[in-house]
């Protein structure tokens, strides 16, 4: 049973990172169903979608009503893959990597267009990704969790 | 991940259902002879207990870091004192666990091959990934005894990086940049002396756990593997006959950026003269499970704090701090900011701390590797982090107190000031 249900978990998760920037909505809801919590969040204008990954991992993908991706955040033990997760913007993330120029525990941007904070220290690693200009309007970074 | 990965994933869970791994329990510092594998005691004590360190412009094929701490470890192979190689600028990193070295940078005194290679319990060639926040690194688990100053640990697992005999990189490894090269890695080595004994811990004893430790079969694809504890790239300090509970790092002021900055390192606290936790300074508890505690910055809480070494610069959230227009992973305010920020520990310990951060670009421009006021945004959700980097150490003594000891009669993990 446990086997099963991480097969359906795995199988389902390349297709639900819907990446930042980009519309996953239908992809997403579908597979949220079978793999995570789909909470939707009253009074706000957003949707959640959370997938729980195997070893502790928590990936959580913010989308407006519109279906499109505006933050993503992520906690655990592991770095997932950011290169699915950041689409577009995964080449703005490997950029300042690049740099070297910050140490190898925390890659930080912040720019008008997207703000990014990758953290890999000790064991933990956690991060996110969020674009200013698709929050809904009266939505803040606060509510990022 | 990819989505190999996550059937890599998959498989590597039901292996781990069948039973593979398992193995001895931790190897706690203190208890001499050691078991087979995850190293013994060595030599120590008596005063002898201190390596110096210095920040420096770093390897020259690095380009000129800045703020990173370096030190100097000779490389031996396992029961040999004339099959050695001494490594200069070798990151001090209170951020991660265990010795990772280039390849590149052995050669002359001794070559990989001379340091046994260690096996996966599924009988291949074991390999290991190091993911960090800026890329990764992938290379070979192989045996070495230590020499740090005057202080040895005999028959360490190590990662030798960007080692010929490594497999292909498997896909689950790659997150951001390759980090095979002393240019990518800004060091010739990283001496991994965090708050934790092993670098993954039970978590990789009991599952194999895509990204880390990885059973090479020759002409074949790495696979995950499940790895004891034991087996798993140690803390060297805590693999010292004596001074072995943690470590200080003693830093002098650094004012205003400088070319270099010297102090020293010192193994164990509270075991000798030259490492006695003063009256005067705090402990602050870590989370057990991540090495974190907290920070209280402008009326937010940043639950998934650290103090980290390896850190070059005061990451933090402030939208009012401008980010420099050529970087926007540094601050450049217009002028210097004196700002103050409390951490606090799990255990509710706090102190207020005073710093000064000013133009990122400014001190870049002195081509200095000791930058005391450099600092970045870090975005911040309700669990992040505000990353006091090595900054935080200049003027300081920082103890660093291993998980599974006692230090100044506290249980680690614990960083004190």
């Amino acid at each position: 049973m446990l086997a099963v249900g991480m097969a359906l978990t795995l199988g389902c998760a390349p297709a639900a990172f819907a990446a930042l920037g980009e519309s996953g909505a239908s992809v997403a809801r579908d597979h949220a169903a079978m793999q995570g919590t789909l909470s939707v969040t009253p009074a706000q204008s957003f949707d959640v979608h959370e997938i729980k990954v195997a070893g502790g991992q928590t990936v959580r993908e913010y989308a407006t009503r519109a279906g499109t991706i505006f933050a993503v955040t992520w906690h655990g033990t592991r770095t997932p893959d950011l290169e699915l997760l950041l689409g577009g913007y995964f080449g703005r993330y490997v950029a300042a990597a690049e740099l070297h120029r910050t140490g190898h525990h925390l890659v930080s941007i912040r720019t008008p267009d997207l703000v990014l904070t990758v953290t890999r220290f000790q064991r933990a690693a956690f991060g996110q990704a969020y674009l200013p200009a698709l929050m809904p309007s009266g939505v803040t970074p606060a509510v990022l969790r | 991940m990819r989505r190999t990965a996550w059937i890599a994933l998959l498989a590597g869970f039901l292996v781990s259902i069948a039973g593979c791994g398992g193995g001895s329990g931790a190897n706690f510092a203190g208890i001499s002879g050691g078991t087979s594998g995850g190293g013994s005691g060595g030599t120590g004590g008596n005063g002898l207990n201190t390596v110096p360190v210095t920040v420096d412009a770093g390897p020259q094929a690095a380009g000129g870091t800045v703020n990173t701490l370096y030190t100097t470890v000779t490389i031996c192979a396992p029961g040999s004192t004339t099959e050695c190689q001494t490594i200069d600028h070798v990151q001090v990193d209170t951020g991660s666990t265990g010795l990772r070295v280039l390849a590149s940078a052995l050669g002359t005194g001794i070559v990989p091959a001379q340091l046994p290679q260690a096996t996966a319990a599924n009988g291949f060639a074991l390999d290991e990934c190091a993911q960090f926040a800026d890329g990764y690194s992938w290379g070979t688990v192989r045996t070495a005894d230590l020499l740090i100053g005057d202080s040895t640990a005999a028959a360490v697992p190590i990662q030798v990086i960007g080692d010929a005999a490594s497999g292909s990189i498997p896909a689950s490894c790659v997150s951001g940049p390759l980090e095979n090269t002393a240019s990518a890695l800004g060091a010739n080595a990283i001496l991994g002396i965090g708050n934790f004994l092993t670098d993954c811990g039970i978590a990789c004893e009991t599952s194999a756990v895509p990204g880390v430790y990885y059973g090479c079969p020759v002409g074949g694809s790495c696979v995950p593997v499940a790895l004891p504890v034991t087996e798993q790239l140690q803390n060297p300090v805590s693999l010292f006959a004596a001074d072995n509970n943690g470590v200080v790092i003693q830093l002098p002021s650094a004012s205003a950026p400088a070319a270099s900055v010297s102090g020293t390192l010192v193994f164990g606290i509270g075991t000798q003269a030259d490492n006695a936790f003063p009256a005067a300074a705090q402990i602050y508890t870590v989370d057990p499970n991540y090495g974190t505690l907290t920070t209280l910055y402008g009326g937010g809480t940043f639950g998934a704090s650290f103090i980290d070494a390896g850190s070059n610069a005061y990451f933090f959230t402030d939208d009012t701090i401008p980010t420099c227009a050529d970087q926007p992973s540094f601050y450049c305010p217009r002028s210097t900011l004196g700002l103050a920020a409390v951490i606090q520990g799990v255990n509710g310990t706090s102190a207020s701390i005073a710093f000064s951060i000013d133009d990122a670009d400014a001190n870049f421009a002195t081509g200095f590797a000791a930058l005391p006021n450099l600092a970045g945004p870090a975005a911040s959700v309700s669990a992040n982090a505000f990353d006091w980097g090595l900054p935080f150490f200049y003027g300081r003594s920082v103890y660093v107190a291993f998980e599974s000891n006692s230090a100044a009669g506290v249980g680690g993990p614990w960083i004190g000031f």
